[in-house]
């Protein structure tokens, strides 16, 4: 049986624009609390959107970020047209990043990002292919 | 041979003094396991003046986590601490926010630009500025009794 589906919304995120990073985050992060979820549920949700933010921001061309909430579920989809990932192992490991001075000028890009997203999930995949973008499944089950 | 003299300074805190280090650190309460540092007190130990916030003078501010590295604060911060950093753009707001960090203290005298503190009014954080640089903010705030968030990493 499919749930019914309490929220569901998609975001466009502007590649290299990091004035609005965290945007999305925050807002989502206000309707989880606003539907009475737990503080661990909001908080896991809100890094997992703000890194997927980044990710795009920091990264890619464009990109959307797609939320989909059910009453036991969080299902967030951020898909980018941007350069990929080679070596998907190897972004997994802490401390891995390919970012340029400008992120990390910001105080991001430090190779945290991707395996901080699977600590806050679920279940977590990534689907990506070089020079055509990068496809995050990030499912938080609310127990 | 180290001494620890015990003292006790009010009906719910004890104050630790060791006998051979020049430096104590007052302990959490040995009863209730606070250390009750209020934002106020801080901003006393850190010679720190207020941009945003000021209605939460009174809360409670016993964790802490310290980075210029918001990738870092993200993976590894946890609720309800302060946030020490000498970052000064509004995505530090953000961060905190998304972290629900209580409070964030810029270091080394830097001066944020208006977006972040404006950013900090509408997100209801208060912000606080002290000069002095980030080991001597985390170490002054660390012998006041306050603790890090995490005490290493892998530790949950």
């Amino acid at each position: 049986m499919v749930p019914t589906l309490k929220y569901k919304n998609t975001f466009p995120v502007e590649g290299g624009n990091f004035d609005n990073a965290g945007v999305i985050s925050l807002q989502i992060k206000n309707i989880i609390r606003d539907m009475g979820f737990p503080d661990d549920i909001q908080r896991r949700a809100a890094i997992a959107i703000y890194e997927s933010e980044l990710n795009i921001i920091s990264y890619a061309r464009a990109g959307n970020i797609n939320v989909r909430i059910a009453p036991h579920l969080i299902c967030i989809d951020a898909a980018d047209e941007g350069p990929g990932i080679e070596d998907i192992d190897r972004a997994m490991k802490d401390g891995y990043s390919t970012a340029n001075d400008r992120i990390r000028e910001m105080g991001f890009g430090a190779g945290m990002g991707l395996s901080n997203i699977k600590k806050c999930s679920d279940k977590f995949e990534i689907i990506s292919e070089t020079n055509k973008g990068t496809h995050l499944k990030i499912l938080i089950d609310i127990n | 041979m180290i001494v620890v003299n015990t003292l006790k300074i009010t009906n719910h805190q004890t104050l630790a003094i060791s006998g051979f280090n020049p430096f104590y650190r007052i302990k959490s309460c040995s009863i209730c396991g606070k250390t009750e540092v209020k934002l106020s007190k801080l901003i006393d130990i850190l010679d720190a003046t207020i941009m945003s916030g000021e209605e939460h003078l009174d809360m409670d501010v016993n964790t802490a986590f310290s980075a210029d590295l918001m990738s870092d604060v993200l993976a590894f911060a946890k609720p309800k601490s302060i946030l020490l950093t000498g970052l000064t753009n509004p995505q530090v707001v953000r961060t905190a926010s998304i972290l629900d960090a209580s409070a964030i203290v810029i270091v080394r005298g830097k001066i944020p630009p208006a977006e972040t503190v404006e950013l900090a009014k509408e997100l209801n954080i208060p912000i606080v500025l002290t000069k002095y640089i980030l080991f001597e903010t985390s170490g002054r705030l660390f012998m006041n009794g306050m603790v890090g968030c995490v005490e290493k990493i892998g530790d949950s």
